[in-house]
C-alpha cells in the first residue's frame, strides 16, 4: 500500500512529468510519469501522461482526486495503486539486520567521508559546514544524548523542518532515524528476552502524535516524508541501503552501498543516513543470537 | 549580492517551489536561489544566511518568499523574472490553499495576535478545545453541542477566572465588533448592548433593531443552558451583564432567554439593575411584569426591539413605521377567511428557528389557543410523534430529532419543504406559519428554495377551492448577503402574507384562528 | 468579576482561529475579519486514553 489515506485530495501542480496532490492532512502526492520520484508519496503511473498528452484526459489545478487505499481516482480515470510502482515501502521482516559495534564504527567512517556537507552531516563529527540549521541540529543531537526515554519524542520532533529544500535536512534525519528503530524493534524480537529492556522501544501513538505535531512547521514534502515514516514507510532507495549495509562485510562494500545513497537528492540521502546510524549509535547494538 | 522577494497568501506546493527554486539556479551568475514558504524555521534561516530581519515583518506561513543570492544585479534580475515566470504558468492556480494549522497550539504560535476561537467540531473533542483556548488567554465561541455539563460548567468556571468570553455551548449566534459570528445578522453598529440564550432569538431582535433604525453594540451568546439549568447558574449571562455595564459605547443593555428556571429569573434581574443602565428583559414564556426603576420586561421579541430602541433614542421613537396596526390585522385576517371553506380548521408552524417557534407558541398560548409541538413544555401537548402534527402543531425542525445526519433548516430548506407538502395536502389546514431567517451562515435563498412546493399548493388549492393562508416573517437585515426585499417579493408573489416580524405573523395567525372557532 | 478582558475585545479587532465547520470562516473572511482556519483532526485518532494521555503531556 502507498498510503493508507481515504481523502479527497486537491491537483495543486500538473507538469509534464509530475501531477501533485495536497490531501487534506497537508500531504502531497506525486503522480510520476517514469523513474523521477518526487516526494515521499509517488507512484509512477505512465497512463495518466499518456492519457495527458493524447488530450483524452484533461486535468486543472483545482480538480478532485479520490484517494482509497487500493486505487486513486481523478476525472473518472482510475490508477490502480496495487500494481503501480511505489517508490516507498516497508522493512522487510525476513531480513536479518547486523549492526555491531565494529560495523556501526566503519558505517561512521565511510558516512563522514563520503557524506555531502551542507546538510546534517557534522552531527556526526567532522568538519563544521558553518551552516546555521546544522548549529541548531547539533544543539537537538547533544540534548537527546542526556534525556530520558519520555522525552526523546518531543526532542526527536525539534528536528522537524530544520533546513532548506525539497525536504529539509532535519526531516530527512528523522525518517533515517526512525528506520534505525523499526531496523532495531524488529531484530528485537530475535533476540533473548532480558536483552529487550535496553533497547530503545518503538515509539508509541502518543509519541507519533507529538512528532506529527510538529509537522505543520515543515514543507509538504517534509510533512509528507514524516508521516510516512511514523507509519513505517520509508524511501525504497534508504531501504536499499539499510539492507546493503546490513550485508556489507568490509569497508569497500560498504562504500559502495553509502556512496550510492548519498547521491540521492542534494543531502537527502546524507541527512537520512545520518538518522539512521545517529539511532544506531545511541540505542542500536544489536547481534545476531 | 542578495535579494529577497515576498508574494503575499500564495500558496505552492513543495514540487512546485523545488522546480522554480531549480529554474533559478540555472540562471548564470546565480550562487544560491530558493524559493520557499514564509514559515518561521525558513525565515530564521533565511536571516541566519544573512537577510535582515526587517525584510520578514508580518511574513506568515501562507506567504511565499523566493531569495536569490547572485554576483551581479543583472543575475539576480534575471533569476527572479524566472522564478516569476514559472510562477505565473499556470494562469487558472487560484494559489488559494493557505497554510491551516493541524492543533490548536500551531494556530497560536503561527497566529500569535489572536483573540478568539470559534470552536465547531464534534462535542466529544470540543471541551478540550475550548479548555486550551482559554488556559492560552483566548476568548471561545462554542458552537458544538452534546457537550457534557460537567465541562460547560468547567469552563465557564475558568472563564469567569480568566476573565475571558466563554459563549457556549450550543451557541450559534453573537455579533462582536460589528461582525456577525456563526448565524448571524448585519446589523448597524449603535448603543443596544445584548446577551442571549438563544440563537434565533437574537438574531430576531438585532434585525428588528436594525430595521428600526438603531444599532447595536455587541451581541453576545451564551449558549442554550446557560440560564436554563442552575447547575450553570447564568455564568455566562452574568459576566456579559458586567461586561456590558463596563463597556461604554453601550447604553441600553437586553437580555434575551427562552424561559430558564425560576430562581435565575430573579438573579438576572439584580444583575441588571446594578449595571446602572437602562435594561430590557425578554424571558420568553413569562408573564408580563411591570417595570421596575429602569427595567422593562418584554413579552416579544418585537417588543424587546422597540423597548429597546425607545430606551436609546429617547421617549420620541414611533414603533408606527414597523408595526401593522391591528385593525389593517383584522382585515388580512378576515380577507383570507373568506377564501376558506369549512372544513379547514387548523394552523401549522414549521420553524427554523427555535426561539421563533418557541415566541409563536407562547403568542398563540396567550390568545387562548391550545397548541401542541415537539418543544412543548406542557406535556399534554406535547407530539407523540413529530412528524405527524395534531390540530394546532408548531414544530420546530431545527430540534434534534430532524437534525440528526442532516444539516439544519436554517441551512438546508428541504426539510421544511418536505414538512410543508405534507401540511398543504392536509384538508383540515387553514394556515401555515413560517419563519425566513437571513443573515451569514444560513442558506442564500430561502424563499426561493420553496417556491416551487407553493406554487404546487396554490394549483391544487385553486382546484379544490380550499384556500391556506401562509403566513411569514423574514429575520435580516438589509445589509444580509440575501437580498432581503427580494425573499419579501417571491414570498408575496405566491400569494404568502408577509409580516414585519415573527410576532406580528403569530398575530395574524391567531387573528384567522380565532375567527375560524 | 473582571471583565477588563472582554471590553478589550471589545476595542479590538477580531483575530479569529476557526476549528471546525470552513463556512464560519469563510463568511468572516468575506467580511475583512483575520481568520486562521485549522485542519482539525481527532486528537490521536480519537482514541481516549491516548488524549488523556496528550492532556498531561500538555499538547
Amino acid at each position: 500500500m502507498v498510503c493508507d489515506l481515504m481523502a479527497e485530495g486537491r491537483i495543486v501542480s500538473i507538469f509534464d512529468k509530475a501531477v501533485n496532490i495536497l490531501m487534506p492532512q497537508g500531504l502531497l502526492v506525486s503522480l510520476v510519469e517514469r523513474r523521477n520520484q518526487m516526494t515521499a508519496m509517488s507512484v509512477r503511473c505512465p497512463a495518466v501522461f499518456e492519457s495527458l498528452s493524447s488530450r483524452r484526459l484533461r486535468l486543472r489545478v483545482g480538480d478532485t482526486a479520490y484517494v482509497k487505499p487500493d486505487r486513486l481516482t481523478i476525472e473518472g480515470l482510475r490508477i490502480d495503486l496495487v500494481t503501480a510502482r511505489r517508490f516507498q515501502g516497508m522493512v522487510d521482516p525476513d531480513m536479518a539486520f547486523r549492526f555491531d559495534s565494529a560495523k556501526i564504527s566503519v558505517f561512521d567512517r565511510v558516512l563522514s567521508t563520503l557524506g555531502r556537507r551542507d546538510g546534517l552531516l557534522e552531527l556526526i563529527g567532522g568538519r563544521l559546514s558553518g551552516n546555521s540549521f546544522a548549529q541548531k541540529g547539533l544543539a537537538i543531537r547533544n540534548r537527546i544524548l542526556g534525556l530520558p526515554r519520555s522525552l526523546m519524542a518531543e526532542t526527536l520532533a525539534e528536528f522537524v523542518g530544520l533546513g532548506v529544500g525539497f525536504t529539509p535536512s532535519g526531516d530527512d534525519l528523522i525518517c533515517g532515524f526512525l528506520l534505525g528503530q523499526k531496523i532495531c524493534s524488529m531484530s528485537a524480537c530475535r533476540l533473548k528476552p532480558h536483552h529487550r529492556e535496553s533497547l530503545f522501544s518503538m515509539l508509541d501513538e502518543a509519541e507519533r502524535e507529538i512528532i506529527w505535531g510538529s509537522a505543520d512547521r515543515t514543507s509538504d514534502g517534509g510533512r509528507t516524508l514524516i508521516w510516512m515514516a511514523l507509519h513505517d514507510r520509508f524511501p525504497r532507495f534508504l531501504l536499499d541501503a539499510a539492507a546493503g549495509l546490513a550485508r556489507a562485510e568490509g569497508t569497500a562494500a560498504m562504500a559502495r552501498v553509502v556512496g550510492a545513497a548519498v547521491s540521492r537528492g542534494h543531502t537527502s540521502g546524507t541527512d537520512a543516513l545520518v538518522g539512521l546510524l545517529l539511532y544506531l549509535q545511541m540505542f542500536g547494538q544489536i547481534s545476531r543470537q | 549580492m542578495k535579494k529577497l522577494i515576498i508574494r503575499r497568501e500564495s500558496y505552492y506546493d513543495s514540487v512546485f517551489l523545488m522546480l522554480a527554486s531549480r529554474a533559478a539556479k540555472q540562471i548564470s551568475g546565480v550562487i544560491e536561489a530558493a524559493a520557499v514558504m514564509g514559515t518561521e524555521t525558513n525565515v530564521d534561516l533565511l536571516q541566519d544566511i544573512g537577510f535582515d530581519e526587517t525584510e520578514f515583518e508580518d511574513v506568515r506561513p501562507n506567504d511565499l518568499m523566493v531569495a536569490v543570492e547572485a554576483e551581479s544585479e543583472e543575475a539576480i534580475t534575471e533569476a527572479l523574472e524566472a522564478v516569476n515566470e514559472f510562477l505565473n504558468k499556470k494562469t487558472d492556480f487560484k494559489g488559494e490553499e493557505a497554510y491551516r494549522p493541524v492543533s490548536l497550539s500551531n494556530a497560536i504560535r503561527f497566529a500569535p495576535q489572536s483573540n478568539l476561537v470559534l470552536i465547531s467540531v464534534p462535542g466529544a473533542y470540543a471541551a478540550r478545545e475550548a479548555r486550551m483556548a482559554l488556559n492560552n488567554d483566548l476568548h471561545v465561541m462554542l458552537f458544538s453541542d452534546n457537550v457534557p455539563i460537567e465541562d460547560e460548567i468547567e469552563l465557564k468556571k475558568t472563564a469567569l477566572d480568566r476573565g475571558l468570553l466563554m459563549m457556549g455551548p450550543d451557541c450559534g449566534t453573537a455579533i462582536i465588533n460589528g461582525k456577525p459570528l456563526c448565524f448571524a445578522n448585519r446589523v448597524r453598529q449603535g448603543d443596544i448592548g445584548l446577551v442571549a440564550a438563544s440563537g434565533s432569538g437574537l438574531q430576531e431582535v438585532t434585525s428588528c433593531i436594525h430595521r428600526m433604525g438603531a444599532g447595536i453594540s455587541q451581541a453576545i451568546g451564551t449558549g442554550g443552558r446557560d440560564l436554563k439549568d442552575p447547575r450553570v447558574g447564568g455564568l455566562m449571562m452574568k459576566m456579559g451583564i458586567q461586561a456590558l455595564s463596563h463597556d461604554r459605547p453601550t447604553r441600553v443593555i437586553v437580555v434575551i432567554s427562552k424561559p430558564p428556571a425560576q430562581a435565575l429569573v430573579e438573579d438576572a434581574i439584580s444583575w441588571l439593575k446594578k449595571t446602572g443602565k437602562p435594561c430590557v428583559i425578554c424571558f420568553l414564556g413569562q408573564r408580563k411584569r411591570p417595570p421596575e426603576e429602569d427595567l422593562w420586561f418584554a413579552e416579544s421579541l418585537e417588543e424587546t426591539a422597540r423597548l429597546a430602541v425607545r430606551l436609546s433614542r429617547g421617549e420620541g421613537f414611533s414603533h408606527d413605521a414597523f408595526a401593522v396596526s391591528p385593525g389593517e390585522i383584522e382585515e388580512i385576517a378576515a380577507g383570507e377567511i373568506k377564501r376558506m371553506d369549512r372544513s379547514q380548521r387548523y394552523l401549522r408552524g414549521l420553524y427554523a428557528g427555535g426561539t421563533l417557534a418557541d415566541e409563536a407558541i407562547f403568542g398563540l398560548e396567550s390568545e387562548g389557543i391550545e397548541i401542541y409541538s415537539n418543544v412543548q413544555s406542557n406535556q399534554d401537548f406535547l407530539l407523540q410523534d413529530p412528524r405527524v402534527s395534531r390540530k394546532h402543531t408548531i414544530i420546530d425542525l431545527g430540534d434534534d430529532t430532524f437534525t440528526l445526519g442532516r444539516p439544519h433548516p436554517m441551512i438546508d430548506p428541504s426539510i421544511r419543504e418536505e414538512r410543508l407538502r405534507a401540511e398543504v395536502a392536509d384538508p383540515e389546514v387553514a394556515v401555515v406559519l413560517m419563519d425566513f431567517v437571513l443573515g451569514d451562515g444560513a442558506h442564500e435563498n430561502p424563499a426561493g428554495e420553496i417556491v416551487d412546493c407553493l406554487v404546487k399548493a396554490r394549483q391544487f388549492q385553486e382546484k379544490t377551492g380550499r384556500h391556506i393562508s401562509i403566513v411569514a416573517s423574514i429575520t435580516g437585515t438589509d445589509e444580509d448577503f440575501q437580498d432581503m426585499d427580494e425573499q419579501k417579493k417571491i414570498l408575496e408573489s405566491q400569494d404568502c402574507i408577509v409580516m414585519p416580524s415573527n410576532y406580528q405573523a403569530g398575530l395574524v395567525a391567531a387573528a384567522i384562528i380565532r375567527r375560524i372557532c | 468579576m473582571d471583565t477588563r478582558k472582554i471590553t478589550a475585545l471589545f476595542t479590538q479587532d477580531l483575530r479569529i482561529i476557526n476549528m471546525g465547520l470552513v463556512a464560519f470562516a469563510d463568511n468572516l473572511k468575506g467580511q475583512d475579519v483575520e481568520v486562521v482556519q485549522m485542519e482539525w483532526r481527532p486528537p490521536a485518532g480519537g482514541n481516549e486514553r491516548l488524549i488523556a494521555l496528550l492532556e498531561r503531556l500538555g499538547r
